[in-house]
């Protein structure tokens, strides 16, 4: 048997996730008994830590009473969780579940990746690896404030446009140039408006248009578009794995979540039948 | 490169970087006129020590995520960016990484259990960790028994560069550019010191120069020269300095070693620090009516201040304690002070260390690069700055009084490492105080008067001009400069409109015959426009310009002096983040932020160019 058709098999498979379970229960699970046991490591710490604060090294007194606050506070600490303490505290709800979330995290395998992974992963999510289909395009803008009536302005502008006239000698001085490269739709949502970019969705190639904006109204044509294109293996890699690592790193803690709901499922008892049994169909 | 150039200094010397050192398909969007691009180069994730204190666990890949606008952390952009920076704190990656990672040789130690705590005392500890020359890693967590910490940093610094890779569009789409950064933390007297570092490509040096291992700024350069630019091929890097706010004039004050040569040192200086952030979440860094020296009168000074009156001048000194709101103010800790200060060096010394282009940041310790916007301010510090109330009693540094940040325009061929970088570096960019306003700053000798009438500004202008962070060219004709200014409202997103403009000003900086700096701010187009804010209900009546254009000779030019002029766009006013929160609380539940006067209810967003300077002889 290879050792690729050994990590098949779903006995070793159980055997792996089980050891990396057990290890971070070890990992994650303090001893109990620490935070009451003084011994000498304890001892000469704590007179380190005074002696760094105090710019001299403590007396007994001092290192007693270091010793006594630390205890006092893991006395207290047991005692809350005892009487249940930690369970209505938000920072302490929150805290937990950030730890055992990120130790859970931390058992996914991220290292590497085989490239038939990343390229299920590209090929599963096409649109978020291509390069987006992109539009050239020149526009000479008749800005709101300096026209009576924007719109009219523009379509004046239109008109010369057609007759021949040069993009440059016509429109309100504005900061961008006239032309711009292939560029993503969102991108001319940036500078110039959301209705300005949904408004090139359709807009034939070559002919001038007019389309409004909170800037005023622009004449555009669009020079030249260029579609969609699938990225090759090279050109996402860092991407995909970035992105891998992710999906790994959340379906570990997705796979610990659905033990935890199984070992500790929901109380529907107060609930009526036919609500109890949809909300338990979608897995509560 | 010029003879003059090259004879300033050896440094001035090297060659030109090659126009690309890393390996990418040609970008489809190149244009030669220049694109405008927006960005972030300040932005801090869990890797920062004071981030993950505050309980954000968002990292470098999640932060690249959410600029190029995926929901991270329950939040998402409206509009993506067009490139950021992630720049953690150097120091402490190790550390930070040890402390939180069970089974490390430290997790265990009282300083990783503090850590972890997250208490203020902790925050403290490592802050003043870093403060002063002799600040060194500790001995508990990075000495015998602990934490391999150069090896540890290394990795966590190859996970930076991992991300940023990852992030990267390397496609002819150019969607996203993301630099290789991180920053430099030193202090002194807790007077702030920070830069941020930005590679120019992915050739970065193995391990970053911490304040560590160079405690002062003249050490950071030198290392950055020894270990990038000469230490491995195709590695550039540039040095952004900070919240000069916070600084007590020290971090324009230059510093002078024994043996130094002023000279060289402000060559040095001008060669990797080509630029100041301006804004971002500590407060604005322009100007201030409360220090003697920016000039006369400036109501529009009194935006986003950190600190208010009363407080003391330094004049002539420095002083300490800024960081946490102490000590004297200088001129230095504001653009238009360090501006004059370099004109006055350009004339002792031949060389100006300040010729200073202007960007503007997040600073966000959320890991939410470009979340600048005031109605949805989330608060600086993850969940403890989650509702209102935390936000504006926090005092991490001023509740209130901090902001959400802002952003660095860029004019640029392309959106490329290289092409941004190269814009930063040529100082062909902007700040803003969050709106995403297109300004566009031209200076020639011969620029048509009528350049604000019809037609292409941009063509007409760059024919016989130069753009903002340019030195104007040798004179012309016997008159004075003329700037050129055009700029565009921010058009908003998808149900959040944009503001429109109110007025366009220059700000010209000169010396007087008598060597002192003087300062003038001029109207050039637009001005006070009635437009006004219901402070009832956060309605805003807006009776601004879609588009400001505005040409402008200076009619006091004396050609023996040199002289800088930079542009402020303002928009007219909207409500504060602040004032926002405290309309959604029952007035009796409101916290005294938002009865304290000098708590605006108002902000004029704005933008500032870098300047375009004049050089006798240049």
């Amino acid at each position: 048997m290879t050792w690729r058709a050994l990590v098949r098999e779903p006995l070793v498979q159980f055997l792996v996730a089980g050891l990396a379970l057990f290890a971070l229960h070890a990992q994650v699970r303090p001893d109990p008994d620490a935070g009451m046991r003084v011994d000498r490591d304890r001892v000469e710490s704590t007179r380190a830590g005074l002696t760094e604060r105090l710019a001299r090294a403590p007396d007994d007194r001092e290192l007693a009473a270091a010793l006594r606050d630390a205890l006092d506070d893991e006395r207290m600490a047991r005692e809350a969780v005892r009487l249940g303490l930690d369970r209505d505290d938000p920072i302490v709800r929150r805290r937990l579940i950030q730890k055992l979330r990120l130790a859970h995290e931390s058992t996914a395998d991220v290292d590497s990746f085989a490239d038939a992974a990343l390229l299920a992963l590209r090929d599963a999510e096409p649109a978020r690896y291509s390069a987006p289909a992109r539009l050239a395009l020149t526009q000479v803008l008749a800005a709101r404030g300096r026209h009576p009536d924007p719109a009219a302005a523009a379509g004046e502008l239109v008109r010369l446009l057609e007759a021949g006239a040069d993009p440059a000698a016509l429109g309100d001085p504005g900061p961008h140039a006239r032309r711009f490269g292939l560029r993503p739709a969102s991108d001319y949502a940036g500078l110039f408006g959301p209705e300005f970019a949904a408004a090139l969705t359709d807009m034939p190639a070559g002919t001038w248009s007019i389309v409004q904006s909170p800037l005023g109204a622009h004449a555009v044509r669009v020079d030249a578009r260029a579609p969609a294109e699938l990225l090759p293996l090279a050109a996402a890699r860092p991407r995909l794995a970035a992105d891998l690592a992710e999906r790994r790193r959340a379906e570990a803690v997705e796979a610990a979540l659905a033990e935890l709901r199984r070992s500790d499922p929901a109380d529907l008892t107060d609930l009526p039948a036919d609500l109890a049994a949809m909300l338990a169909e979608h897995d509560l | 490169m010029s003879l003059t150039t090259c004879l300033m200094g050896q440094l001035a010397c090297r060659p030109e970087p090659e126009p690309f050192v890393d390996r990418r398909e040609a970008c489809s969007d190149r244009n030669p006129q220049r694109n405008l691009y927006f960005g972030d180069l300040h932005v801090h994730t869990a890797y920062s020590f004071d981030a993950w204190i505050n309980d954000v666990r968002t990292d470098p890949a999640g932060a690249y995520r959410f600029a190029r606008g995926e929901q991270v952390a329950g939040m998402k952009l409206a509009r993506p960016l067009d490139f950021a920076a992630v720049t953690d704190h150097a120091e402490y990656l190790a550390e930070v990484e040890g402390c939180t990672t069970p089974g490390s040789a430290v997790y265990d130690s009282d300083r990783c259990q503090d850590f972890r705590a997250g208490t203020t005392a902790a925050l403290v500890n490592f802050g003043l960790g870093l403060d002063g020359d002799d600040a060194t890693r500790w001995d508990d967590l990075c000495g015998k028994g602990g934490l391999d910490c150069e090896a540890r940093a290394g990795a966590v610094w190859k996970r930076v560069q991992e991300a940023a890779e990852a992030a990267y569009d390397r496609s002819a789409a150019c969607r996203f550019t993301s630099f290789v950064a991180y920053e430099w933390s030193g202090s002194r007297m807790l007077s702030n010191l920070h830069r941020n570092v930005i590679f120019r490509s992915s050739r970065v040096p193995a391990l970053p120069v911490t304040h560590f291992e160079a405690p002062t700024a003249g050490e950071l350069w030198q290392r950055l020269q020894g270990e990038c630019r000469e230490g491995r091929e195709g590695c550039d890097v540039l040095a952004i300095p900070h919240n000069s706010n916070w600084s007590n004039g020290n971090l324009f004050t230059p510093e002078l070693p024994a043996g130094a040569d002023e000279t060289e040192l402000a060559e040095v200086r001008a060669d990797l620090e080509p630029l100041l952030e301006i804004y971002q979440h500590k407060g604005d860094s322009e100007c201030s009516r409360g220090v003697v020296g920016l000039g006369p009168p400036d109501e529009l000074c009194d935006f986003e201040k950190l600190r208010v009156l009363p407080f003391d001048d330094c004049g002539d000194g420095t002083g300490s304690q800024g960081m946490v709101g102490r000590g004297c103010v200088s001129r230095l800790d504001f653009l238009r002070g360090i501006l004059l200060a370099g004109l006055g060096a350009e004339q002792r010394l031949g060389v100006n260390p300040f010729r200073l282009g202007v960007i503007a940041s997040t600073d966000t310790h959320n890991g939410t690069p470009g979340n600048v916007e005031e109605a949805t301010y989330p608060g600086h510090f993850g969940a403890r700055e989650s509702d209102p109330v935390t936000r504006l009693t926090g005092n991490v540094p001023a509740g209130a009084r901090n902001s959400p940040g802002g952003l660095v325009a860029v004019w640029a061929e392309e959106n490329s490492r290289e092409s941004i970088w190269d814009a930063l570096r040529r100082r062909e960019v902007y700040g803003t105080s969050g709106p995403r306003m297109a300004v566009r700053v031209f200076g020639g000798w011969g620029l048509p008067e009528d350049l604000c009438g019809a037609g292409d500004f941009v063509a007409a202008a760059d024919a016989r001009g130069v753009p903002m962070g340019a030195i104007l060219p040798e004179r012309t004709g016997t008159s004075g400069p003329v700037i050129a200014v055009s700029a565009q409202m921010d058009p908003g997103s998808a149900g959040a409109p944009g503001s429109r403009l109110e007025r366009i000003q220059v700000i010209k900086g000169w010396q007087d015959e008598d060597g002192v700096g003087q300062i003038a701010v001029i109207d050039v187009a637009g001005g006070p426009d009635g437009s006004s804010v219901d402070e009832a209900t956060c309605a805003a009546e807006q009776r601004g310009a879609a588009l400001l254009c505005g040409v402008w000779r200076d009619p006091e030019f004396d050609p023996a002096r040199p002289a800088f002029y930079y542009v402020r766009v303002i928009e007219d006013p909207v409500c504060r983040w602040s004032w926002r929160d405290c309309l959604g609380l029952a007035e009796d539940a409101r916290p005294p932020a938002c009865s304290d006067p000098t708590v605006p209810r108002t902000i004029q967003e704005r933008a500032w160019t870098s300047p375009i300077w004049y050089s006798p002889g240049a």
